[in-house]
């Protein structure tokens, strides 16, 4: 336990862009409503420290595949205070890792990710579900992927990339949705230019049906700067 | 409003918040003008622990009766264990949680741990020195640690970022005049509160037909001209408690002034428009409901002071708005939020969806509006009853019913959100119900 006074990485009292707020929610409840314990899978610092928040509550474990944390790094220290009083730890491998009904992969890297999706489908037992977080060429827009601060991967694979090892691996995709499509972001730009026109009230509104329109399915979510695939594992994947 | 009716409606909303705690506090779902928070339900140790330690502790000083200060300490403890050891709270952030160094909630909840510690101490209890420590903890280390800019002898309202909200920092210059008056340490009050009094001052609009508005924050000097009539409320309390501590008329005119505008944009209906603009333009819809507690109890601190207001319209507006499970409703006109029309004749789903960070603004101000003397008159049997209700969601009529186990919204017998009291995420949350 940390005493007063105690020092942490400043990270952990920054909260993402409303994108990936959106993305890790739909992981936390999705996984919580399995049931007992969950299983991540954690491409970052910036993933896992949100998870972990959002999953205080469960007995779970947190693998980092890419190796950006070791089991025997402290918690604290690696994602900020949030973490101490929780039941959640670091697995030191995929056989580490609890029985869990479903776990959340953010993100897949370009280089390497097929050989962690084979440990995930030996792993998660058949009928199991992944919750798969994917960022977007439109991410770069994304303050988490300016400056210094920690990126959420280093070059993450495609949705094409991502379907095509899913589909090879006898996955099924149950869902595709994206956190600030094309019409939520033309509602920005308008807000913006209202605001600009010197009419806030109406930038407000804008800013609002930017909001309403912000989370789409299917075809147009590929286009999002962040999305969230759900898939199946088969009973012979 | 006479005693019995607000007693009774205190009663009722005693029995409904013991239905919105979990294993780690009160949670639920969170309707907000800024953002929605739908999907994460866990306790939030945010400014809702201001309403209801405060308003517990008004239910025992006035009634003497020891439940209340039972209840008002299991709050405490909730924050207490909720705290972090940077001193910063968990899901301190309302509608963006689950995230900490929500700004004003954590000063709220140091105010509320402060005068719990305050009650404590004069009721000889020895653990009043944790309440404290905890509030103390936070004011330190966040607030003056992170927050405090020494040069230009501000709080910023987050790290590293050069922005001032005023109605933020009146909640923050509560707490540390309540942490001056229990510590005896003028610094408090000297250092940090008053100069942060004046930026709030300063923040205020001077003559025009806005006179008395405070701009709801600058960022990097500049001012941005929306002024929200409950914000405006907000600061009431710090600007009082500053003039009561300083004795600096400049204070209690603000307070007056800010109060004058609030009552200029009043609807005859006692309800407030939502936003008013620079240009004169408003965006009326949602009204709050359970909020306008805290405009109420602007008006009650103003009253001594020699401000006549008739509160009628305002409190009748609250007391319809309260519902048979004993919550209050959140708003009227959440649906009109983009169009601005006339919402229709029914409620949007977030009007009826009860947040206990807004209920705790209709409690505590109910409470503080109790005559002394109720412990032996007391309403009993105020149990919660069910709710079934019609409502909207994007247009179309649904079906709400609240009952003690749960808030579920159905359309055409398909649940589209449900959230079992308690559990920290909602169970069933359809895709057109992220919307944040």
């Amino acid at each position: 336990m940390l005493g007063w006074g105690c020092t942490v990485p400043e990270a952990w009292l920054e909260r993402p862009s409303l994108e990936y707020q959106h993305a890790l929610d739909l992981l936390a409840a999705g996984l919580q409503r399995g049931g007992g314990p969950v299983a991540v899978f954690a491409s970052s610092r910036f993933y896992a420290r949100d998870l972990v928040k959002r999953l205080a509550a469960c007995s779970g474990a947190l693998l980092a595949p890419g190796g950006w944390a070791s089991p025997a790094d402290d918690l604290v220290s690696l994602l900020g205070p949030e973490v101490v009083g929780t039941a959640f730890r670091l697995a030191f491998g995929i056989d580490d890792l609890p029985h869990a009904p479903a776990a959340a992969w953010a993100e897949p890297e370009a280089e390497g990710g097929d050989q962690v999706l084979a440990q995930v489908g030996a792993w998660l037992p058949a009928g199991g579900r992944l919750y798969v977080v994917s960022s977007g060429r439109l991410a770069r827009y994304l303050p988490e992927w300016h400056g210094s601060g920690e990126r959420p991967a280093v070059r993450p694979a495609s949705l094409r990339l991502l379907r095509q090892w899913l589909r090879r691996s006898g996955w099924g995709i149950e869902a595709l949705y994206g956190f600030h499509a094309p019409t939520s972001v033309v509602w920005g730009h308008a807000s913006r230019l209202m605001e600009r026109l010197h009419r806030p009230d109406l930038a407000d509104r804008c800013q609002f049906q930017m909001r309403a329109g912000y989370i789409r399915r299917g075809q147009w979510a590929f286009l999002a700067p962040v999305r969230v695939m759900t898939a199946k594992r088969s009973a012979t994947g | 409003m006479d005693t019995a009716t607000i007693a009774g409606a205190v009663a009722r909303l005693d029995c409904w918040l013991d239905t919105m705690r979990g294993a780690d506090g009160y949670g639920g779902p969170v309707a907000h003008w800024w953002q929605n928070c739908l999907l994460f339900t866990g306790a939030g140790f945010d400014w809702r622990y201001e309403g209801i330690i405060l308003g517990y502790l008004s239910l025992f000083q006035k009634t003497g009766d020891r439940r209340w200060l039972t209840k008002a300490q299991r709050a405490g403890d909730d924050l207490l264990q909720g705290q972090l050891p940077t001193g910063n709270y968990r899901n301190s952030s309302f509608e963006l949680n689950p995230y900490p160094g929500g700004t004003p909630h954590e000063a709220a909840c140091d105010l509320a741990l402060l005068r719990l510690a305050t009650v404590l101490r004069e009721a000889g209890e020895p653990d009043w020195r944790t309440y404290l420590a905890a509030a103390e903890g936070n004011l330190r280390q966040y607030y003056v640690g992170r927050l405090w800019d020494a040069a230009g002898c501000i709080f910023w309202d987050q790290p590293g970022t050069s922005s001032f909200v005023p109605n933020k920092a009146a909640t923050l210059v509560e707490a540390l005049l309540a942490l001056a008056e229990i510590t005896g340490d003028e610094a408090w009050l000297q250092v940090y509160a008053l100069p942060t009094l004046d930026t709030v001052v300063r923040h205020q609009v001077q003559g025009g037909p806005l006179d008395g508005a405070i701009c709801q924050y600058s960022l990097h000097g500049q001012r941005v001209e929306r002024y929200f009539p409950y914000y405006a409320a907000r600061c009431v309390p710090g600007l009082v408690a500053g003039y009561d501590a300083a004795g600096d008329e400049s204070y209690l005119d603000a307070a007056r002034r800010a109060l004058a505008f609030i009552l200029r944009w009043r609807y005859e209906d006692g309800s407030l428009p939502q936003v008013v603009y620079a240009g004169g333009q408003l965006n009326r819809y949602p009204q709050w409901i359970a909020a306008v507690g805290d405009i109420l109890r602007a008006m009650a601190l103003l009253e001594p002071h020699g401000v006549d207001i008739d509160p009628g319209p305002t409190g009748e507006w609250l007391l319809r708005g309260q519902e048979v499970t004993g919550s209050f409703r959140t708003a009227w006109g959440f649906g009109a939020q983009i169009s601005q029309r006339d919402p229709g004749p029914l409620p949007e789903f977030r009007d009826l969806l009860p947040v206990v960070g807004w209920s705790d603004k209709a409690f505590r101000y109910l409470a503080e509006a109790l005559s002394g003397g109720q412990a032996g008159d007391w309403p009993t049997g105020q149990g919660v009853q069910p709710l079934d209700a019609e409502c909207t969601w994007q247009g179309k009529v649904l079906a709400y019913r609240e009952d003690t186990a749960a808030i579920e919204l159905r359309r055409n017998g398909q649940v589209l959100y449900r959230w079992r009291k308690g559990a920290p995420w909602a169970e069933v949350c359809a895709p057109e119900m992220w919307w944040k």
